[in-house]
């Protein structure tokens, strides 16, 4: 059923976006990418995925512990990797990333064990039929706190001073600091926030196959930079609608192809999108220099 | 008709929108010191950038000696005679001054697979004698071993200019050489650019401060908001109305 | 020599093999984070070679250095013109391609791999590395590495004294593939098996920390790391168990200490600062006056 699948995939896409937004706030801030940020999804899914089939804490509760988690661990990365890393060495920040990426999946493996983790069904009795659609309750809650953090974090940079001293120091950190704001808290906030993100986006992922893998960081990584590459770097809006673009692909390849081209089919989609438009599909191309 | 060796024509640049050359044409004769002034934002960094090709125009066209250069890349155009140095500086920090130099030759130099055979043609021996000839120019030879990011920022400022004009250029663009200089700095640097016209070199000097560009200068082209505002001789150029109120803005 | 000493010989000797060919696109300032993807396509072709053709190894090795460098050249080409973040999510997505056309590939085994290839024998090992060095030894004083240095140093400059950045930094990959993919050849033939699953994402950060941790700015510090990782576990037992751990550990103080690698000095390229904006397209004001 095509209208059922591509539900589906735009569903999927919203976790995506999560991610994608995650990574794109730390390539604004900064200019460049914390490679951690799939295994910061995937321990904040595993701590909500624990307390929700250990505890049976409330999803809420469940969901709010995995926000912390995850902007505990990305403040921690923002520190080791990128603080008092020098600003010399261009691949520096990213292999030190790398490394707490390893780091996570390991201790994770070593203290809570390597099996996968059930999450159990929040909303077992709702559900929404239109006709031959059919929504299921968990997957609504996916796409309400979905949407409400997105528009959350519109509003918070948007309309907040911290909001706006996050715009100001990705559009020019020089100048930021000149006029006195603190740009390396301003950049640990915005860590800080990318990490909640990047807990969202796991602990939802988790919600919609009801199981999360301690394995699975570094995939989680790879889809996100799918998805910026394809919006464009740091282009947060071409993130979200290159986030459903891909997570209705992998859904209609899963169903109507196989399962194993799933990534397959993407990495080549974005290898062409790359060839054609190296600035990516949402973003204005600015010369030779720019991309140099 | 006057013997030219670039000839930049109609050029535009927009950058996302915002336009930063409006149709400029600038033609520099040869064996001529071309200066190219204006104040801050005036596009004359932009308008070198497009000659020495780090950036395409959206518009117009770029020819050396009649060819049309415009869709070439820095790397190609160095061959053909059009080298360049940077308005901020840019050498390779961590290599020697003699190495830095060295590259400068690159366009000259064998660097194929086989060039990896430590046996040294005539021709490579030449080339390390040219080096060291530029070396001894510029005043360098006594620095040649340090690594260029340890040396005073004017020595600096000559190993690029030695970089740049170890690759044989024909015509060689200026970013602000006197940019960061002392005044005895700057002092120097007027008979030292006049020493390269006088080995055939032409030499094109986009900047800010006027007093080089009127000791120096046989050109000058005035830009202001991206618009060729004047260009004529440094004395007619800067007495004009027109440019006492682009800089002075009364 | 103990069967046991000769694999650890053998083991240490791929290990070099993997760094030197590393170190070569790490000189040109190219990091790339799929490298695993090369030795895995080198060790595929020579164990089919070697298993289903029956030709001999050391004619393997050459086929497979040789596809190793075809697809390195490929892949250069795409991602060597973009900035070093393109450069990361293309060769990490290009590893996870080839693992997953593997798995996915019947004849050559699938996910279970190929079995029962032999022959990788430490005078093989040692002509190979021989091989390299001297190879590294000419190109380090030849213009060709020191163009190679220029570009780690200032692309723009480069630009600026007429160096083709791209075409030397695909040739400089395309090499890099070539005896990555030769010693994945030689990797298969020691290690019996081989599955698709070796080749993932810790093999390649393991070959970028062989070459971190020993410094790019020296050839010879990329065997140094090479050495000390590959010991390392088997001087310490217990290491086996937190390898990941430590090598991630490893990578977060390196970068902080030493982002030069334990040989080799700091840089000093203050003018380079400013190529950080350069890092994300759109971002750069590159061009505009002031």
């Amino acid at each position: 059923m095509l209208i059922q699948q591509l539900v589906n995939g735009l569903l999927l896409g919203t976790t995506f976006a999560l991610i994608a937004l995650s990574f794109n706030l730390v390539v604004g801030a900064l200019d460049r990418l914390n490679f951690a940020l799939g295994e910061t999804a995937m321990v904040s899914a595993i701590c909500g995925a624990l307390l929700l089939s250990r505890l049976d804490l409330p999803f809420v509760l469940a969901f709010l512990a995995a926000l912390a988690v995850g902007a505990l661990v990305a403040g921690v990365t923002f520190v080791l990797s990128f603080r008092f890393v020098s600003a010399d060495y261009h691949t520096a920040p990213i292999l030190s990333s790398l490394g707490v990426g390893l780091v996570l999946t390991s201790l994770v493996t070593r203290v809570l064990g390597s099996d996968q983790r059930r999450v159990p069904t929040v909303l077992d009795d709702v559900r929404i039929e239109i006709g031959p659609l059919r929504i299921v309750g968990d997957q609504l809650i996916i796409l309400v706190v979905a949407a409400l953090m997105t528009v959350l974090l519109y509003v918070f940079l948007n309309r907040t001073p911290w909001g706006t001293a996050i715009r100001g120091v990705s559009d020019d950190p020089d100048m930021s600091g000149l006029l006195g704001i603190p740009v390396q808290r301003v950049i640990l906030l915005t860590f800080v926030i990318s990490g909640m993100l990047a807990g969202a986006s796991g602990l939802l992922t988790g919600l919609s196959f009801h199981t999360v893998s301690p394995f699975t960081g570094f995939e989680t990584t790879l889809t996100a930079l799918m998805v910026i590459v394809l919006g464009g770097l740091g282009n947060i809006t071409g993130g979200v609608i290159a986030a459903m673009m891909i997570g209705v692909i992998e859904t209609l390849t899963v169903a109507y192809l196989s399962a194993t081209y799933r990534d397959l089919i993407v990495f080549v989609l974005v290898g062409i999108t790359l060839l054609a438009r190296p600035q990516g599909l949402f973003t204005r191309d600015t010369g030779v220099v720019g991309r140099v | 008709m006057a013997d030219l060796t670039l000839r930049a024509l109609d050029i535009t640049k927009q950058f996302l929108g915002v336009t930063a050359l409006a149709e400029v044409t600038l033609e520099v004769e040869r064996g001529s010191i071309h200066g190219v002034v204006g104040p801050n934002g005036a596009g004359k960094t932009t308008l070198l950038n497009v000659m020495s090709g780090f950036l395409p125009p959206t518009d117009g066209v770029v020819e050396l000696d009649g060819r049309d250069i415009t869709r070439l890349s820095p790397q190609k155009r160095v061959p053909l005679g059009v080298t360049r140095t940077f308005q901020n500086l840019r050498l390779f920090g961590g290599l020697t001054v003699r190495e830095n130099v060295l590259l400068g030759q690159h366009s000259h130099a064998r660097t194929g697979f086989l060039s990896l055979w430590p046996l040294r043609t005539a021709a490579d021996k030449e080339l390390d004698r040219e080096a060291d000839h530029a070396l001894r120019i510029f005043g360098l030879t006594d620095y040649r071993k340090r690594r260029a990011a340890t040396l005073p920022y004017g020595l600096q400022k000559q190993v690029e200019i030695a970089r740049a004009v170890s690759a044989k250029p024909k015509l060689l663009l200026m970013d602000e050489p006197a940019a960061g200089m002392t005044a005895k700095e700057r002092l120097d640097l007027v008979p030292r650019i006049r020493a390269l016209r006088d080995e055939g070199i032409t030499v094109v000097i986009v900047e800010h401060d006027m007093d080089v560009i009127a000791t120096v200068c046989d050109v000058v082209t005035v830009l202001n908001f991206g618009r060729k505002l004047i260009e004529g001789t440094p004395a007619d150029a800067l007495a004009s109305d027109q440019v006492r109120t682009a800089y002075l803005g009364t | 020599m103990s069967a046991y000493t000769e694999a650890v010989v053998i083991q240490v000797g791929i290990a070099i093999l993997l760094a030197l060919g590393y170190w070569i696109t790490a000189a040109t300032g190219k990091f790339s984070f799929g490298h695993a993807a090369f030795m895995a396509i080198g060790a595929y072709t020579a164990s089919i070679l070697t298993l289903k053709f029956e030709w001999s190894l050391e004619l393997s090795m050459v086929v497979s250095g040789l596809t190793a460098a075809v697809a390195g050249a490929f892949i250069g080409w795409i991602a060597l013109r973009l900035t070093i973040l393109y450069l990361a999510i293309i060769t990490f997505a290009f590893a996870e391609i080839v693992q997953i056309l593997l798995d996915s590939w019947d004849y050559a085994g699938g996910a279970s791999g190929l079995f029962g290839m032999r022959g990788t024998t430490i005078p093989l090992v040692a002509i190979c590395i021989g091989l390299v060095i001297v190879y590294l030894f000419f190109l380090t004083r030849s213009r060709k590495g020191l163009s190679y240095e220029a570009i780690r140093e200032d692309e723009q400059a480069a630009r600026a004294c007429g160096l083709g950045v791209t075409r030397i930094s695909v040739e400089a990959f395309a090499v890099s593939a070539a005896i990555t993919g030769v010693a994945g050849a030689l990797s298969a033939h020691e290690t019996l098996i081989i599955t698709p699953a070796q080749f993932g994402a810790p093999q390649s950060l393991l070959i970028i920390l062989f070459v971190v941790l020993g410094g790019v700015q020296y050839f010879w510090g990329a065997i140094v790391g090479a050495v000390v990782l590959t010991m390392l576990p088997i001087w310490f037992d217990f290491l086996e168990d937190y390898y990941q751990i430590t090598y991630g550990l490893l990578f977060v103080v390196l970068m902080i200490l030493r982002p030069q690698g334990i040989i080799g000095r700091s840089t000093e390229r203050r003018f380079n600062l400013d190529s950080f904006k350069r890092l994300v397209p759109g971002r750069s004001g590159g061009g505009r006056d002031g």
